[in-house]
Parts: C-alpha cells; sequence; structure tokens
C-alpha cells in the first residue's frame, strides 16, 4: 500500500472506532462545556470588563486544557486495548502517526469550531475579522494537535499518563500560543479597529511554520518510539 | 593528573571569585553599579546551560543513531540534571539582578521567559523518566523527547523576540569594562571545568548503577 492511503485507512479506523463510541468526543465536549460554564459564571460574579483581550486568552487557554483531556487517548488507547501490537504489524509508524494526528486534528477542529463562538458570545465579544480568526484557529489547532499526537506516543509508554501529558506538551507548545493569542487578538480588533488582515499576517506565518516543523519533526522521530514498545 | 587537575580548578575557582570582587570595578550604567558584579557569575552559568543542553541533545542522539547503549542514555540523563542545576543558578542570580537593578524579581523579560521555559522542559523529562521502568524503553522515549524539545524549541528565540520585545530589560549591547571580560570568561573556564567534573562524577555513578542492575538480572 503506497504511503498515503496507508495512513489514510489509519484515518479511517480512528474516525470509525471513535464514533462507535464517542468516548474522545463527549468527554472533549462535556469538559469544554464545563470549563465554558466556569467562565460565564466566574465573569458574571466578578462583573469586571471582559474586553476582547481576556477572550483571545480564554479561547487558547480552553483549547490547550480541552486538548489535553481529549488528544492525549491516540496511542494511549493502543497500549489499553492491546491492539498496538497488531497495529505494528500492518502499518509503517510514521502512516500511524499520520492518520492519528489528523483524526486530533478533526476532534480539535471541531471543539475550536463550536466553543470560539459560544465564547465570544458569552463574553459579548465582536469580531472584526472572521477569516484572520478561522486562519489563526486552523493552524493553531493543526499545531496543538501534531504536538499532543507527537506526546501522547511518549507518554503511551509511561505510568501516569494523566498529568504527563500537559506538562510534557506546554512547555513546546509556548511559541505557538504566545502566536496564536497575539493573532487572536487583532483578528478581535485589539489595535485594529478596520479588522484588516494585514496586523495578523506574521502570526499567521508563525502558526503556519510552527505546524510544519511540528509535523515534520514527529514524522522523523515516531519510528524511534512507536518500534520500542 | 586528575588530582592535579581538580587542584588547579580549585585555586582558579577561587582566584576569580575573589577577582570579581576586589579587581572587578563597579558596572557602570545600571542602578546600582556596585550590586552588578553578580553579572561575573550569572552570564557563565548561562553559557554552561547551554553546553550541558547541547550535550545532552547530542548524547540523546548518539543513544538512537549509534549502537543504543545504555551508557550514552546515562550521558544524556547526566547533562540534562546538570543542565536543571545551571538553569536553577542562572535563574537565581538573574532574579537577585533584576530585584535589586530592574526593581521586581521577575519581569517576562524575554530571556526571563525562555530560561524558565527550558526548566520545564527539563523538569518534564525528568518526570518521563521516572515514568518508565523497562531501561531500554525509557531511554529511547527520553531521547526522542529531548530531540523533540531540541527542534521546537528554538522558535522561541524567534517568536518571545517579536511578541516581547518592548519587555526587553536585558541590555542589548553592554558598555562594560574590559575588565568584565577578561572575569567573565575566566570563570566561565573554571565553570566548564566544574561541569566537566562533575558530569564525569554522575556518569560514573550511573555506570556502576547500570552494572549492579546486570549483575543482579546474572544471579
Amino acid at each position: 500500500m503506497s504511503w498515503v492511503r496507508e495512513a489514510f485507512a489509519v484515518f479511517e479506523k480512528e474516525v470509525r472506532s471513535e464514533w462507535r463510541t464517542r468516548v474522545a468526543l463527549s468527554s472533549v465536549a462535556l469538559f469544554a462545556v464545563g470549563a465554558l460554564t466556569l467562565i460565564g459564571l466566574a465573569l458574571y460574579i466578578g462583573q469586571g470588563p471582559t474586553g476582547p483581550q481576556t477572550a483571545a486568552a480564554l479561547i487558547w487557554v480552553l483549547l490547550f486544557f480541552t486538548a489535553a483531556t481529549g488528544l492525549g487517548r491516540a496511542y494511549v488507547i493502543e497500549e489499553e486495548r492491546g491492539t498496538a501490537l497488531a497495529l505494528r504489524l500492518t502499518a509503517r509508524g510514521t502512516t500511524v502517526w499520520a492518520g492519528k494526528f489528523a483524526a486530533n486534528a478533526l476532534l480539535l477542529l471541531l471543539l475550536a469550531l463550536m466553543a470560539t463562538p459560544a465564547l465570544l458570545s458569552l463574553l459579548k465579544v465582536k469580531t472584526a475579522n472572521p477569516a484572520l480568526l478561522a486562519c489563526v484557529l486552523m493552524l493553531g489547532c493543526v499545531g496543538i494537535a501534531a504536538v499532543f499526537t507527537m506526546t501522547s506516543a511518549l507518554v503511551a509508554q509511561a505510568t501516569a499518563k494523566g498529568g504527563l501529558l500537559a506538562a510534557l506538551s506546554f512547555p513546546m507548545l509556548v511559541p505557538l500560543l504566545v502566536a496564536a493569542v497575539h493573532g487572536t487578538n487583532a483578528a478581535l480588533g485589539v489595535g485594529n479597529a478596520a479588522g484588516a488582515f494585514a496586523p495578523g499576517l506574521g502570526d499567521v506565518q508563525v502558526l503556519a511554520s510552527y505546524a510544519v516543523i511540528a509535523i515534520t519533526a514527529s514524522l522523523m522521530l515516531i519510528d524511534f518510539v512507536w518500534n520500542e514498545g | 593528573m586528575a588530582t592535579a587537575a581538580k587542584l588547579f580548578l580549585g585555586i582558579w575557582m577561587a582566584l576569580v571569585t575573589a577577582a570579581a570582587f576586589l579587581y572587578l570595578p563597579a558596572a557602570q550604567g545600571f542602578m546600582s553599579p556596585e550590586m552588578a558584579r553578580i553579572l561575573a557569575f550569572h552570564l557563565p552559568n548561562a553559557m554552561v546551560v547551554i553546553i550541558a543542553a547541547v550535550a545532552s541533545g547530542y548524547y540523546a542522539f548518539r543513544y538512537l543513531a549509534k549502537g543504543r547503549s545504555l551508557l550514552d542514555d546515562a550521558r544524556s540523563k547526566v547533562a540534562a540534571s546538570l543542565a536543571t542545576l545551571f538553569c536553577v543558578l542562572t535563574t537565581v542570580t538573574g532574579m537577585v539582578f533584576a530585584q535589586v537593578q530592574w526593581g521586581a524579581a521577575w519581569n517576562w523579560d524575554p530571556k526571563q521567559t525562555c530560561i524558565f521555559i527550558l526548566l520545564l522542559i527539563y523538569a518534564a523529562y525528568f518526570v518521563l523518566r521516572s515514568g518508565i521502568e523497562d531501561p531500554e524503553k525509557r531511554a529511547a522515549v527520553a531521547a526522542v523527547y529531548v530531540l523533540f524539545a531540541a527542534v521546537m524549541t528554538p522558535m522561541l528565540g524567534y517568536v518571545v523576540p517579536k511578541y516581547m520585545a518592548p519587555l526587553s530589560l536585558h541590555p542589548k549591547q553592554a558598555s562594560l569594562s574590559p575588565e568584565y571580560h577578561s572575569v567573565v570568561w575566566s570563570f566561565t573556564a573554571g565553570l566548564i571545568g566544574l561541569y566537566a567534573w562533575l558530569h564525569n562524577i554522575a556518569f560514573r555513578q550511573e555506570r556502576l548503577r547500570l552494572a549492579l542492575l546486570t549483575a543482579e538480572a546474572e544471579d
């Protein structure tokens, strides 16, 4: 089988087995709903001023921690089910990574698609440039999914998997999160009242190159972990 | 030979430390020139952090690429633990300096941010190691994490100054007197010697542990 078809087969398997139980999807969705409720309640009680800057920061805090609860299952679940060996026999390490990464990215994009409008309407923040917001969210989610899929493969070999995933991923995601928050600020009109695309262009470039680097590095390194387990 | 080198290193470090207080003039251009002498210790520590981080990455690469020797993994681990040690020393001396010169111990200055993230990476690295029982699996996973971090973190060098440049407090062109250059570089040389010595001791300890484990397995 060609590399692309093999990767797509893994992606298909991920989506299908997720759709049977919908464990990751529902846990991620419930976590997001809980976080949104908490944000809404806390700001309602505090009644402090919530501008677009608060919204931009909260979007990425929400996405990072929701990703940490849902995306870590990618490799862990194969070890738990005892299916890792069968997968290792049928597919290459890089295609398994690519398939799982695509499924994770899809899950995170779905989440961003639902949670971001909810959060923005909750905080009554207007979007100055929806196209820029969509670009920043999409590239940011792809980068986060790539890093979490890679660290999930590392964590799958360790005990105490829960908290470890966020601890391993956070330091590496700092460049992405800084650029993403900056770009979201521009999309929400901070220092960009006209809603132009140009103020966020640099952030989009940083996010795109981050995603490319994360994907390339993962594909080069994954075989060393995958063949170990 | 080894004893002579250790003796020389001890005398050298004592002399340079004395020079930092007696020979070094107060650094002009800072809020408190007399207190700025801590630079002579802060800068060399930061340079040794870089050396230790590169050594840790190099041995992780060698473990994966050449022969899968657990000794290389031990070298990588020892370098990482020393990187953590010098990271803490750099952060603490930097915080003392920042408290005196900039009014607050922590300012989210780009260099402070970067060193803090480096500390977080090494902390996560040791938690990851402690979570894996099998030595060979642990070595491979830890090596991959070190190399992944080595690829992903240089972006910080571009991203953090881009967004946080207005917050930068570190002097761009330090107008330090020539005495500073000689003291800082002499201390760096001594500290590199100290690093090599510490690395050697910790590595020998790890090697003994490995030998004990294999001896126990054979019994």
